[in-house]
């Protein structure tokens, strides 16, 4: 037995979280500093690293921008502290300063209990930028907690409901619900079927069709839990009359790699990529879920196979956008009289810039909106952000802390339903409604646009 | 040639030389990295204009940490003003306008501003918390500077400090003329020129690249 | 590997109390098992109902089935399926059907 399979399985007390397999306690400080070598080795992150590391101010200002901090009140959830237990080894092993002046200018020595320290914080933070945007100096805190998490998972440190999902969906199965093919097939005939109960017309949900003009790819768990989110995609390219196709080898656009490790990264993006290259479609349509329409925005050019480069990626929400600004989509707002308001994804709003488009969408197909406050690029994450929301043993804590901000601001609308075009904002912000008992119900976008569209006739 | 000759007649220029030298290496350095991932915060300002409205507005108003660290900013923002503000008068002075008292006005606010925020980066919990000694030292070490500068300039500015300067600037410096305060301001003035792009507050550099090279990116 | 005991019998689960093996389960489980997920009392028919479909789909694909799947087939809504498994159909429906744990975003 080596040394790592008998650490296997940490249940661990201290740790908030289950890993699969943990480095052994003493053999962590090097394979942190190795691997921090090799981070900054590979140069993409040394600009946002250099500059962020080197010079926040210390001024405090993403405290009040946080969250987690306002909700928890805890120092230690303070950004920039966080931050620095990144910041103090870093300057301590690769500045000059951090060498000769040690502690006077904030640098320490690695040691075992500093890294439980980071094992706790980064999975304290939801990687949702908000203090971001209200930092002087443009701090991002979110990506050093990314490079933080990257370097952690090479010591084992990784929920594991991520890696069992990652493990699913680079493997046979090939999608992180380990949803099989049949039962892929099974459900998509399940969808024509309603949605043929549901307008009397036959609206197919083309698969595997070569040369379609856009790849649709939804988080996979959608087709287990949000039905109505997709049939309204369905309805929606159906009634703007696109070409499109689901590939049955190939339908998870999800992409944990974002949360935990560049290399998982790199894989699963470009198996979404071959997928989509393979049936020589030119646009990926990335259904309704904010990290992984981020993570192939921001990576396709980095991480991609170079001929892959060329292929478009865009949001579910854009392209429906599209169609409606193009006089494509008709809706009967009648048929969603309740209030509704509108989440803004993290990763769709201040992560792509996806603003308007819902909001525009959502004003033709529903009778009454209402904003949330604060809202767009000041919103609140809902809590489950940065791949938390997989995370069962921090369930309690999403539910008392991380989205006790989001909680408020929700009450606060007297809306009915709160729209969320994630996959992550909609496990978060279901469990959320029903942990404080928030007289209101989550919906998808597309569900919203689904049951207004108007098509051929019929409504 | 003496200590004080070399303090007030050579130094200012390695001061000066060095630390352009420094600010440009840092530059030349961020900007030789790789393009990393894009990591753009949205949304971004529009256009050129719309980016540099929300600099300008940012550097001449602190609004970020105005909305949200009040008690901050009062310390932070008339500190940098007043340190844009002594060296702007202090070469009309130069120039022959009468303004040696608002410099010595500015040079009395960035004492007052970096013992304020001394002071609450001791009070302040959260603020100690994320303190360590070189912020407190950078402060000390400005607020230093500063109340030499007074200390030399006040209560009357003699004709020949400004004399001096000129001197300096067409480059046969008259030493002579400088008092012991004088010769120290000048030392301390030239420590701290030297010292600023080496410490982390060189963010007047990496501001331009987390703002148009990060947040901005927009391929 | 964790266990549990209910109704006299052992039973091999994961941390988040998810039966290991499919061929172990049995009724008794299901039944002792219950409690656990808030469901107070005997389970009923409709809830059995329940119960068989996912075993039955399981057994077939390998998977659970769509929600909305598992309602219509079964003539039940949403809001009943939350009555009769208060923690949730992807937690408490196919844990006492004795399914493996749901991954992914769900
Ligand atoms: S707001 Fe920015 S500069 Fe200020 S402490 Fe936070 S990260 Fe550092
Ligand atoms: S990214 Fe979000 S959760 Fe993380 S520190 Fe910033 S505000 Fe808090």
């Amino acid at each position: 037995m080596t040394k790592e399979s008998e650490q296997s399985k940490s249940t661990d007390p201290k740790y908030p979280y289950r890993s699969e397999k943990l480095l052994p306690r003493e053999e962590r400080v090097v394979r942190f500093l190795e691997t921090l070598q090799e981070v900054l080795g590979a140069k993409i992150y040394n600009l946002p690293l250099e500059t962020y590391l080197g010079t926040c101010a210390k001024c405090n200002n993403c405290a009040e921008q946080c969250q987690v901090y306002q909700a928890s009140r805890d120092p230690h959830d303070l950004p920039a502290w966080r931050s620095d237990l990144l910041r103090k080894v870093y300057k301590k092993y690769f500045t000059t300063s951090g060498k000769l002046f040690g502690g006077l200018v904030g640098a320490k020595a690695l040691t075992e209990e500093d890294i439980d320290n980071m094992v706790d914080a980064f999975y304290r933070c939801t990687m949702c930028r908000r203090c971001g945007v209200n930092c002087p100096l443009a701090v991002d805190n979110a990506l050093i907690t990314r490079i933080g998490r990257v370097i952690l998972e090479r010591l084992g440190f990784v929920p594991s409901n991520m890696t069992v999902s990652t493990r699913a969906q680079l493997g046979e199965i090939g999608n992180t619900s380990a949803i099989p093919k049949a039962a892929f097939i099974d459900t998509l005939d399940f969808l024509e079927e309603e949605l043929r109960d549901e307008t009397g017309i036959a609206i197919p949900i083309p698969r595997d069709v070569e040369g379609a003009q856009f790849f649709f790819a939804a988080p996979v768990s959608d087709y287990i839990m949000e039905a109505d989110t997709l049939l309204g995609i369905a309805k929606t390219f159906h009634a703007a009359g696109a070409n499109w196709t689901v590939s049955t080898e190939n339908f998870d656009a999800i992409n944990y790699g974002l949360f935990y490790s560049d290399a998982d990264l790199e894989k699963i993006l470009n198996r979404l990529l071959e997928a989509a290259h393979s049936l020589k479609c030119k646009t990926i349509v990335i259904g309704e879920c904010g990290h992984s329409t981020k993570t192939a925005l921001l990576f396709q050019k980095v991480f991609g196979l170079s001929e892959y480069r060329g292929m478009e990626i865009k949001s579910v929400i854009e392209v429906s956008h599209r169609f409606f600004a193009e006089g494509k989509l008709m809706f009967d707002p009648t048929k969603n009289p309740e209030t509704v308001t509108y989440h803004d994804p993290c990763n769709l709003g201040r992560g792509s810039g996806i603003y308007e488009q819902p909001r525009e969408l959502l004003k033709a197909a529903v009778m009454h909106f209402v904003e949330m406050t604060p809202n767009r690029k000041m919103n609140y994450c809902c809590g489950g952000g940065g791949g938390l929301v997989v995370v069962e043993d921090l369930h309690d804590w999403r539910m008392s802390t991380a989205g006790l901000k989001k909680v408020e601001q929700l009450r606060a609308t007297g809306a009915k339903l709160v729209c969320a075009p994630c996959a992550n904002c909609k496990k978060q912000l279901r469990e959320l409604i029903q942990a404080h008992k928030l007289d209101m119900q989550l919906v998808g976008l597309h569900d919203l646009l689904g049951k207004a569209i108007v098509l051929s006739g019929k409504t | 040639m003496t200590g004080s000759e070399f303090i007030a007649g050579i130094f200012p220029y390695i001061a000066v030389a060095l630390c352009l030298l420094s600010t440009a290496w840092r530059f030349v350095r961020w900007l030789s990295l790789p393009p990393h991932v894009k990591w753009t915060l949205y949304p971004v300002p529009e256009g050129i204009a719309g980016q540099l409205k929300y600099m300008l507005k940012e550097m001449f108003t602190f609004e970020t940490l105005y909305k949200f660290n009040r008690r901050l900013w009062f310390g932070s923002f008339s500190m940098h003003m007043a340190m844009v503000g002594a060296a702007l008068f202090f070469i009309l002075y130069l120039g022959g306008w009468s303004t040696i008292f608002v410099v010595q006005l500015c040079l009395l606010v960035l004492v007052i501003a970096a013992i304020y925020i001394i002071g609450l980066r001791i009070y302040d919990k959260n603020l100690r918390l994320l303190s360590n000694f070189e912020e407190l030292f950078n402060l000390a070490f400005l607020g230093g500077v500063a109340a030499l500068g007074f200390a030399a300039s006040a209560p009357h500015v003699p004709g020949s400090l400004r004399l001096y300067f000129l001197g300096l600037i067409e480059l046969h410096p008259n030493t002579s003329v400088l008092s012991t305060v004088h010769i120290l301001a000048v030392f301390l003035g030239g420590l701290f020129l030297i010292y600023l792009p080496l410490s982390k507050m060189i963010h007047y550099v990496s501001k331009y690249f987390t703002y148009h090279h990060i947040n901005w990116q927009k391929k | 590997m964790p266990e549990i005991e209910l109704a006299g019998k052992k039973y091999e689960i994961d941390e988040d109390g998810f039966l290991q093996e499919l061929d172990k389960w049995s009724k008794e489980f299901a039944q002792a098992y219950a409690k656990n997920e808030d469901i107070e009392g005997q389970l009923t028919e409709e809830h059995w109902k329940i119960i068989n479909y996912l075993r039955d789909y399981f057994q077939k694909f390998g998977i659970a089935p769509m929600i909305r799947k598992l309602c219509k087939d079964n003539g039940i809504d949403m809001k009943r399926l939350y009555e009769l498994f208060p923690t949730g159909p992807a937690k408490g429906a196919c844990k006492l059907a004795g399914l493996s744990k749901p991954t992914g975003c769900v």
